[in-house]
């Protein structure tokens, strides 16, 4: 067996224990439904965004009171700059905002892909400083406990116990174009929630299991979750740590992923329906449609800034 | 020896992994999780290799290995990653490559190698830490492993301050290794990772080049980091990963 056949044969069993799994959220028809994304311009990250944070999620009847919570930012590299990570003002508006809601616990966690030393990332994008008690409520997602995912065909995923135990998955991404898949927002972000204690890091988490089907039954996996993507600063070209900053000056928020991550797209000046992760995902774990998206806050018109694409790379 | 500092550095480390063995011999990345996984509890026994810690870890490890000769890499996962390299590595040490089990873990290592380099599990494309550990493991045995191919896969433009210290273990005695020291060195002073701050000091230090220690550093709640920076350390157990060149 050569590199190349190993591949499919690992993405098929994970995906076999994803299609059994039977104690996950509940599953919602969705093919008639509709969802709410908000927009709402944000100029600079000194803007006031726990009020803007809180408003949003209010907005979105969100009810966390007594809630285990888990935010899951985007932590790719080892600086403070504004557009690699999820930036620190956006987590620590988040973590203040799901507590004045009335969260039980709100913890914040990651499984980076492509470093190892996961508090040294967060120390350098600023969290350790900015986030009260960070050493309290961070979990390195590389290094939690696991639980399985049993499959019908008896094959196992195996994910932090930290995020299956949340009752709700805030995924806190940042607005990114993408080399592998066109564009990176909340659904792709949840492959930070892939252990690589277990799968490990790098190539395997990036390229391995890093596929659309399995950034789709992530988000099926954690269908009780809430995105906010930061575009206050994002990033452009050759994502999503070789690109370069771009500011859309806007945060999108929203309990459906698929919803949220196509107002994004067509944010940054995208057509969703070329993003293969939202095509599998679409009617399954959310809507994709802009007529089945009900705007809230700013109207897309309002934001839209041209992001320069990322150069594909092919498998 | 080194100074007081110095020894100070090195004795927190190790109090700190001895307070937080967990009570089947293993240990957790984190004191607050439960789960002992193979590969915090290899580095902690390494570092406290030769008192009763070390061999209660074995003791463990040797009820996780699966009948391919792979490693689980914590008891509850069943199937066999890279970490059986790190398995196989403090197998050697406390029992001997003459140990069945660890031959088996030798056999299993042999027989998942890809053009001499290995993956993060089977599956997935090689990788440099994998494949830096995998010949760290070999040569601890005592086994020729030919570094010609995984020269060229670690020693590339890919190189990045995180897989340095372990291509550095791997290939020791390698010709390029004086070439490469001098970034080794800076990346050590720059990085912001006491993870690969500590894998770069060892890697310099099996190959005989003296490296500063870095002794204001934090403990880190990360085990795995203790236990590195304990191998790392002057007076640390860093000579148990030095090996014969291929």
């Amino acid at each position: 067996m050569n590199r190349r056949e190993f591949i499919p044969l690992a993405a098929a069993g994970l995906l076999t224990g994803y299609a059994g799994f039977r104690g996950g959220r509940q599953s919602v028809p969705r093919r008639e439904a509709r969802s709410a994304v908000t927009l709402r311009k944000i100029s600079s990250y000194q803007d006031d965004l726990a009020a803007t944070l809180l408003e949003g999620l209010q907005g979105s009847g969100l009810n966390v009171v007594g809630k285990k919570v888990l935010l899951k930012p985007n932590l790719a590299g080892f600086t403070a700059d504004d557009f690699t990570n999820t930036h620190v003002a956006i987590v620590a508006a988040a973590f203040a905002a799901f507590q004045e809601l009335g969260a039980a616990e709100v913890l914040i966690g990651d499984a980076p892909a492509l470093h190892r030393d996961t508090y040294a990332l967060a120390e350098a994008a600023g969290y350790r400083d900015r986030i009260p008690n960070f050493d309290d409520v961070f979990v390195d997602l590389n290094g939690d406990d696991v639980s399985p995912m049993e499959g019908l065909s008896g094959a196992e995923i195996y994910l932090p116990s930290t995020a299956l135990r949340a009752d709700l998955v805030v995924s806190i991404a940042k607005m990114k174009t993408d080399s592998t898949f066109g564009a990176a927002l909340s659904m792709t972000n949840l492959f930070g929630l892939i252990p690589g204690s277990v799968y490990g890091w790098a190539n395997e988490k990036a390229h391995g299991l890093g596929t659309p089907k399995v950034a789709a039954e992530l988000t099926r996996i954690f269908r009780r979750s809430f995105a906010i993507v930061d575009g206050v600063w994002g990033m452009e070209g050759d994502g999503p740590v070789g690109g370069t900053a771009k500011s859309a000056g806007v945060i999108a928020m929203g309990a459906d992923l698929v919803a949220v991550d196509a107002t994004c797209c067509r944010v940054m000046g995208m057509d969703p329906s070329d993003i293969e992760y939202l095509k599998l995902a679409a009617d399954r774990q959310g809507v994709l449609e802009e007529t089945r998206i009900e705007q809230r806050g700013e109207a897309i018109r309002n934001v839209q800034t041209t992001f320069k694409t990322a150069t594909l790379r092919t498998a | 020896m080194g100074n007081s500092n110095s020894s100070l550095y090195l004795s927190a480390r190790l109090d700190k992994l001895r307070n937080t063995q967990n009570a089947d011999g293993g240990w957790a990345f984190y004191a607050r999780k439960t789960n002992s996984w193979v590969e915090p509890t290899v580095f902690a026994a390494l570092a406290l290799h030769g008192q009763p810690e070390a061999q209660r870890a074995w003791e463990l490890l040797r009820g996780w290995q699966l009948a391919s000769g792979g490693w689980r890499p914590t008891g509850d996962v069943p199937g066999a990653n890279w970490t059986t390299a790190l398995a196989v590595l403090l197998g050697v040490k406390v029992a001997g490559q003459a140990d069945g089990q660890v031959a088996k873990g030798i056999e299993w290592l042999r027989n998942n190698a890809v053009d001499g380099a290995w993956a993060w599990r089977r599956g997935s494309l090689p990788a440099a830490e994998p494949t830096a550990l995998g010949i760290l493991a070999l040569r601890s045995a005592g086994i020729a492993h030919s570094a010609k191919d995984a020269e060229g896969f670690l020693l590339t433009d890919k190189l990045t301050p995180e897989t340095c210290g372990p291509a550095l273990v791997g290939l020791q005695g390698s010709s390029q290794i004086r070439g490469l020291a001098p970034l080794a060195v800076r990346w050590a002073e720059e990085t912001c990772s006491p993870l690969t701050r500590a894998w770069i000091q060892i890697g310099l230090r099996v190959n005989g080049i003296d490296v500063a220690e870095s002794l204001e550093t934090p403990l880190s709640p990360n085990l795995a980091v203790v236990a590195l920076e304990a191998l790392a350390a002057q007076d640390g157990n860093h000579g148990l990963l030095r090996t014969e060149a291929a």
